[in-house]
């Protein structure tokens, strides 16, 4: 064969491809249409004003004064490992020191957030149009919105933690378990709740202990990469960097978050309430002429229901299916049924344990607690909301799209308490219509 | 799978475009503040808050006599001459535009809130801030103006900075 034909056959076969591909797409372009609408919205609710205010508001205080530091080489005062801190730094070392840089970091994680759970969506459900729907979601829901324009850690730990997530529950090879652990160690770096999905990446080894025993010898990657930043920054400060330091650093910041158990900061709430939004927090609010411009951490309500009715479903269904698969077994088509039934539950078991495994902490602990720790299991609750509406999408196409259209309509109502536009005093109440929401 | 199963392309496009004017409509119909729009020749809506001791703490420089008046000094060492001009005063609105006003403390309202609780021997902090709404015509906007808000503040840089003429003010309950 000569390369002129070689090269024309390839042309030929990527145009069969596309042409076998088209009705597929033209069947579900609706869909698509929708979600890549909502993606758009999502992102231009992000990009809004980025700089405004110009003064830091809420943590904003601690973490780019921090940040600061790592620049000015003087010592980090905040309690929690340097990696974020360092990435607001990085913007602002590269670009300028104003509000815009400060936010650009958690911007950025914000939007690769968004990537992410489509990715995360696809592989589980094997379905592409589960991660667009994910995507959709995740980019029109208020929480995810305001931590992406914001100078906090919380969406930069997320951002890390879905990408682990996406490793860990598609972990078939030995360079997934690696960049698991590489993730889970940029987690850590970031929040010390990273460390939550630990094991789930035991987990997935187990699962695959054939072909992933020795993948066990990557789990050292988790502490390498925790002690190659936090080295980083103690070098920045001036201060001795050796994995002792380290060691006393990381000892002095744990004693310092074990006794953070008073519960006084009015912001503070346990774990439970995050589950009804009994108190989202307001991040900002500004009055400008004629009205006001706030930001909310408050979710879009239809999605936040949607997640508690998902986990409620689940936690019914999966026990059930489980026993019903289990008595199945002893009949003669058992095993393959069981094999059957694993098969289908795997996609909503790992979604289920990534929900809990960050929950966890504060269930157990009586360490201070704020909503916005409920940040990386609502992404994942969020995947698992993606997953049922792709069920519900190939029984009633229509009615699922209109379901979404809804969510869309929710989120054109509060975009402004998110995305911080200006409103009037009576529509910023009617959107947030409770005191403990405003 | 077939298209069927999806549901008609029509039903798909009519439920985006009803989603989509819906979504349109309630973001563009969210209750924006109305801005108003500052230009010499307008009249404007501006609300104030003010503390009795403003009366003498504010200050301004200008060397021009201006529509609305003038203000107390011509440099910022020397005064003008006394005169029944209107005296012109530095005033800065809660959306954070400053504009000199002529006489506010003259006004009835204002000037019954000042003797309930006048400023001698007080300090700053003991006085209660009050609001003031005031519908004011903007008459000019020199650019050669310095302020102070404190008697014993140095004078600003030359600022650009609006004249109104006082249609009406009202004391915020």
């Amino acid at each position: 064969m000569t390369q002129s034909s070689i090269e024309r056959s390839r042309v030929r076969e990527a145009f069969a491809r596309w042409r076998d591909a088209l009705p597929v797409v033209r069947a579900d372009l609706g869909l698509m249409v929708g979600c890549a609408l909502l993606v758009a919205f999502g992102v231009m609710l992000r990009s809004n004003d980025l700089p405004f205010p110009s003064a830091m508001t809420f943590d904003e205080n601690h973490f780019v004064v921090n940040a600061r530091h790592y620049l000015a080489g003087t010592p980090d005062t905040n309690d929690h490992p340097p990696l974020g801190k360092l990435l607001i730094a990085s913007a602002i070392y590269l670009f300028r020191d104003s509000s815009r840089f400060w936010r650009l970091a958690p911007f950025i994680a914000g939007l690769l957030s968004i990537a992410i759970v489509y990715r995360l969506a696809s592989r589980l459900f094997s379905d592409h149009r589960a991660g667009w729907i994910a995507a959709a979601l995740l980019a029109v829901d208020g929480f995810y919105i305001a931590y992406g324009r914001t100078a906090l850690l919380d969406g930069m730990l997320a951002m890390f933690m879905l990408a682990a997530a996406l490793f860990i529950a598609d972990a078939t090879r030995k360079r997934d378990v690696f960049a698991a652990c590489v993730f889970i160690g940029l987690a850590s770096s970031i929040k010390f709740t990273g460390i939550v999905l630990i094991p789930a990446l035991v987990l997935a080894i187990a699962l695959r202990h054939r072909t992933l025993r020795w993948s066990v010898l990557a789990l050292p990657i988790i502490p390498a990469v925790y002690f190659a930043q936090f080295s980083l920054g103690l070098y920045l400060t001036g201060r001795p960097a050796g994995p002792l330091a380290v060691i006393e650093a990381t000892r002095a910041l744990v004693a310092h978050h074990q006794a953070l158990t008073a519960m006084t900061n009015p912001h503070t709430s346990t774990w439970f309430t995050w589950l009804v939004l009994l108190r989202p927090i307001l991040l900002r609010f500004d009055v400008v002429e004629g009205g006001v411009r706030a930001m909310t951490m408050l979710g879009n309500p239809l999605l936040w229901l949607s997640v508690n009715v998902s986990l409620l479903l689940l936690l019914v269904r999966l026990p059930q299916r489980f026993v019903a698969s289990l008595a199945a077994r002893w009949s003669v088509a058992g095993p393959r049924r069981m094999g059957r039934w694993l098969g289908a539950a795997r996609p909503w078991a790992w979604l289920a344990l990534f929900w809990l495994l960050p929950v966890v902490p504060w269930m157990v602990s009586r360490r201070d607690s704020y909503i916005y720790h409920y940040l990386p299991s609502y992404g994942f609750g969020l995947v698992l909301v993606a997953g049922m509406v792709l069920a519900a999408y190939r029984r009633a196409p229509l009615l699922t799209l209109a379901a979404l259209s809804v969510v869309g309509i929710v989120a054109a109502f509060y975009a402004p308490v998110w995305a911080q536009l200006p409103l009037t005093q009576q529509a910023y109440e009617l959107r947030l219509p409770f005191e403990a929401w405003r | 799978m077939s298209p069927a199963r999806h549901g008609s392309a029509l039903g798909q496009a009519l439920i985006l475009l009803v989603a989509i004017g819906l979504s349109v409509a309630v973001f563009v119909l969210r209750g924006k503040p109305q801005v108003q729009v500052w230009a010499v020749g307008t009249t404007v809506e501006a609300k104030f808050t003010l503390l009795t001791s403003d009366r003498f703490d504010v200050d301004c420089v200008c060397a021009k006599e201006l529509p609305a008046g003038k203000c107390d000094y011509k440099t910022p060492d020397k005064r003008f001459d006394r005169s029944a001009d209107p005296s012109l005063k530095p005033y800065v609105t809660v959306n954070q535009k400053m504009v000199l006003l002529p006489n506010l403390f003259d006004l009835p309202d204002i000037r019954e809130r000042y003797k309930k609780e006048p400023p001698a021997g007080r300090p700053r902090k003991a006085l209660k801030r009050f609001a003031v709404t005031c519908d004011i015509e903007l008459v000019d906007q020199p650019d050669d103006v310095r302020v102070r808000f404190g008697r014993r503040d140095k004078w600003s840089n030359p600022l650009r900075i609006w004249v109104g003429k006082i249609n009406d003010c009202k004391l915020e309950p």
